[in-house]
């Protein structure tokens, strides 16, 4: 029974709040709410276990469960940011993570405290860690280096590491859609682990193509420390099963109605036994809100010489670009950097004055953005109104 | 009857040529039209680059050559009296990328046009006075003039705020070193600062007194908001937060960003003014 194709149809409750509060009062508070459906094909054999042991087995081989709780708070500069923040993903299933960083300009020092509760030991257990995470608006690169230390428990053993990470990641434009190829390299006491995800989004509805490798070494054997415990053993067959994995889905949202968005997904993954297993998943994910009083730190522009760079608070979701005269109004622009409820851009441009707008890129097509009031504008002649930047060189 | 009926044929046969050969002919004649422009525009120093991203942006938007040649056709007559044709041409590429439909754009690119016009002849009347500093004459800064009273002139209730600017600047500048750029900054922002219509010199004395201060052309695009933000803040009416805008720069060299910091988020004494002694009567 175990070799056929077993489905499983799992029935998630997903739920996410986030919330963006101003220190100088009013905030942004909305929630998420989310069902998924997945339909996957047996996990390994050696995992597979008649006795009681299916269950775990799944969550670890090939059933992800989603769920997320999120919160940021914006501190009442551009400068400072707050958060609070979950991920799933198909290897860490949940994570929480809380992130305070400070920014100058477009790079940013910040402590990370990472909390997994993986099966997966490597990624799992508490991390934390200094990150420095930096944008390099030209190429669209960012990136974020860190070390820390680490704190594993498994099978009642509990071991403080150390861990470091890597990253790169580049996010734009490519066929009218929006592309992201992401890798990070993770080195700890116990191992290496890396993962990579290439997404590609396009709009009505979102498509997304992700893929998705994971894979770290062998635990080593012995103590840790001399004269300690003994630390993990070589791993067993069940355990190897979970050293690799590889994943390809495609996934659209559809959105249903105002708030309402069906989610669909299908591919398949292998692990590190070789066998190729179809998953797919169905869902819906409604979100509430937002809640107002929203209120934002100032969107300006800093400019120093001939370098302008724009941060601009938005919390509506999409993709933002800059299109203006310094780029002939060719679209779709210059993609702005979200981090948070800020959208970041830089710009090198020789002396002049500069009309520009804002596009936004969502589920609802292209539009132009209204920009806020702390920006400079002026009338466009067409009935609307443009930003204005100024270089003086 | 029989002459009648052949002298018919004869105009519809007539009618139908004419109709079948003026499309192309129309097309060929426009596509002429705009080649002849191009080389106008190329003898009278306009950006060809950005000339030929305006045509084939216009291409690909399917506008026909008679459109483009009667978009692209002021610009080539204002560098032809050597005034700035960039903003024109922007300007259409701005349309085009806001899908403005051509008969529109055309009327907005006249506009621009006439206003490049005015600004011109207003300019080069004010760069001819003798208090006029001798750096915003070359020519290079003329241009960068014009093209800041252009984008001026084309906004709303801009002729008085931009006369009242225009008549205390050289007094302002006097005592300044701002350059061509921030000068033009101070063109084109004057119309959008909310005292602009109500109160045209007093706000041309704000931007004055912000350029002796040494307000660069960013610092000055801060100031609408600036300003809005402290209406806001303590219930001023415009013209009030335009007085404490003034107060706050009345010459006393403090830095802009100071200045701008105070008039957006309050707190402390007014820029200048020492804080009195604790403790003491």
């Amino acid at each position: 029974m175990c070799r056929s194709i077993l489905l499983v149809l799992l029935l998630v409750l997903s739920a996410r709040v986030g919330q963006a509060q101003a220190l100088n009062g009013g905030g942004v508070l909305y929630a998420e709410v989310g069902l998924v459906a997945e339909v996957s094909g047996a996990p390994p054999a050696a995992a597979c276990n008649p006795c009681g042991t299916l269950f775990p087995a799944t969550r670890a081989g090939f059933v992800s469960p989603r769920w997320e709780v999120g919160a940021a708070l914006i501190g009442p500069s551009l400068g400072e940011d707050y958060l609070v923040a979950g991920s799933p993903t198909m290897a860490r299933p949940t994570l929480l993570a809380l992130d305070a960083r400070h920014r100058t300009g477009l790079t940013s020092l910040g402590a990370r405290v990472l909390h997994t509760f993986a099966v997966d030991t490597l990624l799992g257990g508490l991390t934390s860690g200094i990150v420095l995470a930096g944008f390099h608006p030209t190429s669209s690169l960012a990136f974020e280096v860190g070390v820390g230390p680490l704190s594993i428990e498994s099978a009642g053993i509990h071991e403080i590491g150390w861990s470091a990470l890597a990253g790169l990641r580049y996010a734009g434009d490519i066929w009218s859609g929006w592309a992201e190829v992401q890798g990070t390299a993770i080195q700890n006491s116990h191992g290496w682990a890396a993962l990579a995800q290439i997404s590609y989004r396009a709009l009505l509805p979102t498509i997304s193509l992700t893929m998705f490798a994971h894979g770290h070494s062998p635990r080593a054997e012995g103590p840790l420390s001399p004269g300690g415990p003994p630390f993990y053993s070589t791993p067993t067959a069940a355990e190897t099963g979970q050293l690799g994995m590889v994943q390809a889905t495609l996934g659209a949202e559809w959105p249903l109605h105002r708030g309402l968005k069906l989610l669909t997904e299908a591919g398949a993954r292998t692990d590190a036994d070789a066998a190729i297993r179809a998953v797919a998943r169905a869902g819906i994910r409604l979100t509430l809100g937002p809640w107002s009083a929203r209120v934002h730190p100032p969107s300006r522009w800093v400019v120093d010489g001939n370098r302008a760079e724009l941060a601009v608070a938005h919390d509506d979701g999409g993709y933002l670009f800059l299109v203006g005269d310094f780029n002939g109004w060719a679209e779709p622009g210059v993609p702005l950097h979200p981090e948070g409820h800020v959208y970041r851009v830089a710009l090198e441009l020789p002396p002049g004055n500069y009309a520009y707008k804002i596009a936004v890129e969502d589920e609802r097509g292209r539009r132009w953005l209204s920009l806020p009031a702390d920006l400079a504008t002026e009338s466009d002649s067409f009935g609307g109104r443009n930003g204005l930047l100024i270089i003086t060189g | 009857m029989t002459s009648f009926l052949f002298h018919s044929r004869l105009g519809v046969l007539a009618l139908l040529l004419m109709v079948a050969t003026s499309g192309p002919l129309a097309i060929s004649t426009a596509a002429q039209n705009v080649d002849a422009l191009a080389t106008r525009a190329a003898r009278a120093g306009v950006d060809i680059e950005l000339l030929q991203t305006v045509r084939a942006r216009a291409a690909e938007q399917g506008l026909s050559t008679a459109e483009v040649a009667r978009l692209i056709g002021p610009a080539v007559d204002l560098a032809e009296n050597g005034l700035p044709s960039q903003p024109v041409l922007q300007k259409v590429l701005e349309g085009l990328s806001k899908r403005v439909p051509p008969a529109q754009l055309g009327t907005v690119v006249d506009r621009l046009a006439a206003a490049t016009g005015r600004a011109g002849a207003v300019g080069d009347s004010w760069l001819a006075r003798t208090d006029v500093p001798r750096g915003l004459r070359e020519p290079a800064a003329r241009f960068a003039l014009v093209e800041g009273l252009t984008h001026g002139l084309a906004q709303e209730n801009a002729g008085p705020v931009l006369e009242a600017l225009l008549e205390r600047l050289p007094r302002d500048l006097r005592r300044s070193s701002a350059g061509p750029a921030d000068v033009a900054a101070a063109f084109r922002i004057a119309p959008s600062l909310p005292t602009a219509a109500a109160e045209p010199a007093q706000t041309a004395r704000l931007l004055g007194q912000a350029l002796a201060a040494g307000f660069s052309g960013p610092d000055l695009l801060q100031l609408p908001a600036a300003l809005q933000s402290l209406q806001a803040r303590e219930g001023l009416a415009a013209t009030a937060a335009l007085t404490r805008a003034l107060d706050h720069m009345d010459g006393r060299g403090i830095p802009a960003a100071v200045v701008l910091e105070q008039l957006s988020r309050g707190g402390g004494p007014p820029a200048g003014r020492p804080t009195p002694p604790r403790g003491r009567p």
